[in-house]
């Protein structure tokens, strides 16, 4: 099953870092006499309603996603893993100010931040960059949820009894922190990396409605998965579902390939 | 425990004032506050149109808008709504029912889901890799794409919710009761032979009880943002439908009530969702 | 005798109790408002879901006919056009009561006309000469004489939209004289309309009009929810369909879309030549260049635009007036060829060098600009990604950012901080009056320079000359010169890039009976109190 699971991961990661070359045509060329085009031999997964081959624009896309998304959600998982971390380690004010902060980053509409840094960017900003700097901003806006459930995680372990017999046989605090509990978070880190992947792709797509996230004509993975709401009246089920397949395939092959727990790999 | 318990309190309410502002805040430096689309009539004068702006010239000072708001907020007016022209206070008590519903029901279905299924994997492996790839499935489709169908086969709205929530609910549960079911003490607990049921409930569910409160409270936001989302595609109008059209519109106002609403709403079930912790942890300490 | 009583009563209860069944359920017309109206007030409303309210409540001195364009008595039975046009006598109807039962006087009239002058909206302004409003007084029985400020072409089409106030009815705006009258508001949901008891008009068999009890006018914002519940039968009519929509329905309902020809709206394109924009100075020169803008626009494929972006249900833009409006429209006038080759020659001609990764302007500077429109209107980020890759082929990079509305809005009113914008003009007036604020130089809406203090260009200031001067003409052909005119010397400096002409698309359900589709707004209910609705019977089955 793993090896599997590696083995359709290593090709996806191919086909996406060579899509050009294995395509006839590029992701942004729009074929005007063959727009909505079914599945065939020249467009194996069919068209856009611009005529752009939907196979190029997939790999295209998959490369942009499957890059960016791991790199917000690690970042995102570092941030919310320190704070929670802390916060419920060393407890007191500091754990009020975290748990303040975060109800904040959950309860205000970051909505209103991400128009205002919209604002604030320049127009003339190329497609690969707007698609980084959305991530970016992802990345360093989505900690909230992690840190509060690493927060309670690491409460939990620290009334464990692992802990508590480690401290009372002298170790260090540090020594506890870095060597006892944090492995024993892995899971739940995992968990939130896995989560976090799809869930960062599929936000990217929404700010496309704010003016952030990939530009025209550049795909990404999540204005390609927009595309499903098309599918009750496409007949292009194929070239629709396509990009879901692909997504579902790499998160699949995620949950299998990631140890479930720390040292079992 | 009452001081603890006081704390608390004032803690939820400098949150919640914090959070207003911070709505009313960035939503005054957003670009976009002060327009208004009748600026676009063609037919309108140069005066008209500067009685357009100066219409909102009352709202470009924040700070002395957020010292009225929270003045009347305390006095239990919201100030009226800039969209609808009507008390924040009613729209948001005539819609919130319709809401409620759609998370309270949206959240029970997704959580009684994740919780039976995580329990069902960590028994059954062979159901938890099916369920794994199910979920891998769930999690790459836009809740969009739900939201419309649960539109085409006019079905309920809080399943479409519930479908929406439960595979990120499902992955942590059971990345959490795989993890206690694996741990030395529970695998000697089995191997002394302790019923399953008891052997699940005690070693495996209890133990994750602090964490799967943590995720309740953050999935109380989730549902409320998969509410806008349902409540907006399928023509639900309940508070979800409000909250976008207040940031969209620019309604000061009707945003600020709206973030007050969400503020509350995170603050008293984190609160619960904690005291809740506590109580298990001290259980557990306790055995 | 008591059994007798006794079965009376009985009879008596079964004819009560009938009675609910036996009573026609109301006939209820149903279609979308796709934003939350603005106001109920008709001298107030600017924005499409409140101008459809005051169409189907306001009773006017006159109605034009949608079908024919000329005007029809309505509260008014005849008029006289004096002065040269700057005054004219109303006869007002007898015996008319507003919807309250208020009776309606000539009083009424010059109230009205009070309003106007005090009341200041989008519409209210269309009435005023510079700053004068017109004025009314009372001048014999059921007569009233109204005095515009100066010489107002197309006025006829302007009292069109005057809904008629009551001066005395303690209701306020809310007693009106139109078919219909609002009865019931939830915020966010729906408008319910009620049958006005006092209405005048009758239909030609001398019955009571309007023919349905009420109309139901849903709140919805989710244009594929609007379709789907068009499909259902769960609502009558569309009154503007999109062409995605369009396509969809006509392979579902073949019978239910109409297809009524070229609208009068235009999406158009326009570059920033604002001085005090903040964009770079040579990207400023590069707009203020009209070469450099012909340029663009002779390298845009329209036909495909049109084809494509728009589904085939567009025609190549022209100019200001779409070929839909065939008072107005110059018909010497083709929509700007594609012509690359051409469009090369004129650049290279101001400096412009095509190298081999791109164009470059005297300078050095490389040519790329942005083109923001507004998020989530599919045609228009279609238009824009079609633009993207046309204008490649010459050399130009274009990049394309899609902003929420009130953000672009900023950006085009008050910051100037944008290059190029894709927009649309919809529900352009027939009458070129109506855009007198998009021409005047001076204006706020003269999108590419806005509220210049004076005429900045030549081409600007007689666009400026030749608008005024049409406004205060009334022989139509002289105004039609001076118009073609303008829309020549839009043509050929091309401030705004006319990217193609949309056509009125509509749906109307099959039970539907009377319904008239229009080019002219409103596309589909001009002649709301004629409308009818087949058996109910047959509607819900059809739901």
């Amino acid at each position: 099953m793993k090896r599997l699971a590696a083995g359709l991961l290593i090709a996806l990661a191919l086909a996406a870092l060579a899509g050009e070359f294995l395509l006839p045509a590029r992701y942004d060329q729009q074929f005007r006499e063959e727009t909505d085009a079914l599945p065939g031999a020249k467009h194996p997964l069919g068209t856009d309603e611009l005529g752009r081959d939907r196979a190029a624009r997939l790999l295209a896309g998959a490369r942009v996603s499957l890059l960016l998304a791991p790199a917000a959600s690690v970042l995102a998982i570092a941030l919310g893993a320190t704070l929670g971390l802390t916060a419920g380690w060393f407890g007191g004010w500091w754990d009020r100010a975290v748990s303040t902060v975060i109800d904040l980053m959950i309860s205000v509409p970051i909505f209103l931040v991400l128009i205002t840094v919209r604002a604030v960017l320049p127009l003339n900003v190329s497609p690969v960059s707007s698609v980084m700097i959305t991530f970016l901003l992802l990345g360093l806006l989505g900690w909230a949820g992690s840190a509060r459930v690493i927060r309670g995680a690491c409460q939990t372990q620290l009334n464990s009894d692992y802990v508590l017999r480690a401290l009372a046989a002298g170790c260090s605090r540090t020594r506890v922190l870095l060597v006892h509990l944090l492995p024993n978070l892995w899971p739940v880190l995992r968990t939130q990396f896995i989560v976090a992947v799809p869930g960062f792709i599929l936000d990217e797509a929404n700010l496309s409605l704010l003016g952030l996230g990939v530009a025209e004509p550049l795909p990404s993975l999540g204005s390609l998965l927009k595309e499903l709401t098309n599918l009750p009246t496409s007949p292009n089920w194929l070239g629709l579902a396509a990009p879901a397949v692909l997504l579902a395939t790499a998160v699949g092959a995620c949950e299998f390939l990631l140890p479930p727990k720390e040292g079992a790999s | 425990m009452r001081n603890v318990l006081l704390r608390r309190i004032i803690t939820s309410f400098i949150t919640l004032a914090l959070t207003g502002f911070a709505a009313a805040t960035l939503l005054r430096v957003a670009p976009g506050f002060d327009v208004d689309a009748r600026e676009l009539d063609s037919r309108a004068s140069a005066e008209t149109q500067q009685q357009i702006r100066a219409e909102r010239a009352g709202e470009s000072d924040i700070l002395a808008f957020y010292g009225r708001y929270l003045r009347g907020a305390l006095q239990g007016d919201l100030g009226q709504s800039r969209t609808y022209e009507v008390p924040v206070a009613g729209l948001i008590g005539e819609r919130l029912p319709v809401t409620l519903r759609l998370i309270g029901l949206g959240l029970t279905g997704a959580w009684t889901f994740a919780l039976a299924l995580a329990l069902a994997s960590v028994v059954w492996p062979a159901v938890g890799t099916g369920l794994n790839l199910l979920t891998a499935g769930m999690l790459a489709i836009p809740a969009g794409l739900v939201a419309l169908l649960i539109l085409l086969s006019q079905g309920p709205v809080a399943l479409g919710l519930a479908l929406a929530l439960f595979p990120r609910l499902f992955s942590y549960a059971r990345g959490l009761f795989q993890q206690n079911a694996d741990a030395g003490f529970a695998l000697a607990a089995r191997t002394r032979g302790l019923a399953s049921a008891r052997f699940l409930g005690r070693y495996v569910i209890w133990p994750a009880g602090p964490s799967l409160l943590a995720i309740l409270g953050l999935s109380v936001n989730g549902a409320f943002g998969g509410a806008i989302l349902l409540e907006t595609i399928c023509d639900l109008p309940g508070v979800g439908q409000l909250a976008l059209q207040a940031a969209l519109a620019r309604d000061l106002p009707l945003l600020v009530g709206m973030t007050l609403f969400v503020g509350a709403l995170t603050v008293s079930t984190n609160a619960l969702a904690e005291l809740s912790a506590q109580f298990i942890l001290r259980t557990r300490s306790g055995h | 005798m008591s059994w007798l009583l006794s079965i009376r009563h009985a009879v008596t209860a079964l004819i009560l109790l009938a009675l609910p069944l036996l009573a026609a359920e109301p006939v209820v017309l149903k279609f979308c408002l796709r934003s939350e109206p603005k106001t109920f007030h008709p001298l107030k409303a600017g924005d499409d879901a409140s101008e459809t309210v005051r169409f189907l409540t306001a009773g006017t001195l006159l109605k034009v006919n949608r079908k024919t364009q000329l005007p029809e008595p309505s509260l008014a039975t005849k008029w006289k056009v004096l002065d040269g046009g700057q005054v004219v006598q109303f006869k007002l109807r007898e015996g008319i009561r507003f919807s309250d039962g208020t009776a309606f006087t000539p009083e009424d009239v010059v109230y009205t006309f009070k309003q106007v002058a005090e009341i200041r909206s989008g519409f209210t302004d269309s009435l005023r000469q510079g700053d004068l409003a017109p004025t009314a007084s009372v001048t014999g029985k059921n007569e009233v004489t109204v005095r515009f400020a100066g010489v107002t072409a197309g006025w006829e089409r302007l009292l069109d939209g005057l809904g008629i106030l009551s001066e005395k009815s303690p209701a306020k705006e809310k007693a009106v004289l139109g078919p219909f009258m609002v009865a019931e508001y939830k915020t966010g949901q729906y408008v319910l309309l009620g049958r006005n008891p006092n209405y005048w008009m009758r239909d030609a068999q001398g019955q009571t009009l309007p023919k349905v009890d009420q109309i139901r006018l849903d709140i919805t914002t989710n244009r594929d929810l609007e379709a789907l519940r068009f499909r259902r039968g769960e609502i009558h009519m569309i009154n503007k369909v999109e062409p995605d929509t369009y396509q969809t329905l006509a392979g579902q309902m073949p019978g239910a879309v109409r297809n009524a020809g070229v609208s009068f709206e235009s999406e158009q394109l326009w570059f920033n030549q604002v001085t005090k924009s903040p964009i770079p100075a040579y990207k400023l020169a590069w707009f203020r260049s009209s070469g450099f803008r012909r340029a663009v626009s002779e390298s845009i494929r329209r036909d495909d635009l049109a084809r494509i972006a728009m589904k085939g249900l567009a025609v190549p833009g022209v100019g200001p007036v779409s070929p839909g409006n065939t008072v107005w429209f110059n018909s010497k006038l083709k929509p700007h060829a594609y012509a690359p080759a051409v469009a090369l020659a004129k650049l290279q001609k101001e400096g412009f060098r095509k190298k081999a990764d791109g164009l470059y302007d005297a300078a050095g500077n490389r040519v790329e600009f942005s083109i923001i429109t507004n998020a989530g209107n599919k045609t228009r980020e279609r238009l824009a990604t079609m633009i993207q890759a046309d204008l490649a082929e010459i050399g130009i990079r274009v990049n394309v950012v899609t902003l929420d509305f009130p953000a672009l809005l900023e950006r085009i009113t008050r910051g100037y901080s944008y290059e190029a914008c894709l927009l649309g003009l919809t529900n352009v007036d027939q009458d070129p009056n109506g855009q007198m604020n998009v021409w005047l130089s001076s204006a706020a809406n003269h999108q590419w320079n806005p509220s210049q203090a004076r005429p900045e260009t030549a081409w600007e200031a007689e666009i400026d000359k030749l608008m005024r001067a049409q406004a205060r003409t009334v022989v139509l052909a002289k105004r039609k010169e001076m118009f073609d005119r303008v829309q020549a010397i839009v043509h050929e400096q091309a401030p705004f890039l006319y990217l193609v002409h949309k056509n009125v698309l509509t749906a109307i359900h099959p039970s539907v009976r009377n319904s008239l589709v229009t080019v002219l707004f409103p596309h589909v209910f001009s002649n709301a109190e004629q409308i009818e609705l087949q058996s109910s019977g047959v509607y819900r089955s059809a739901r």
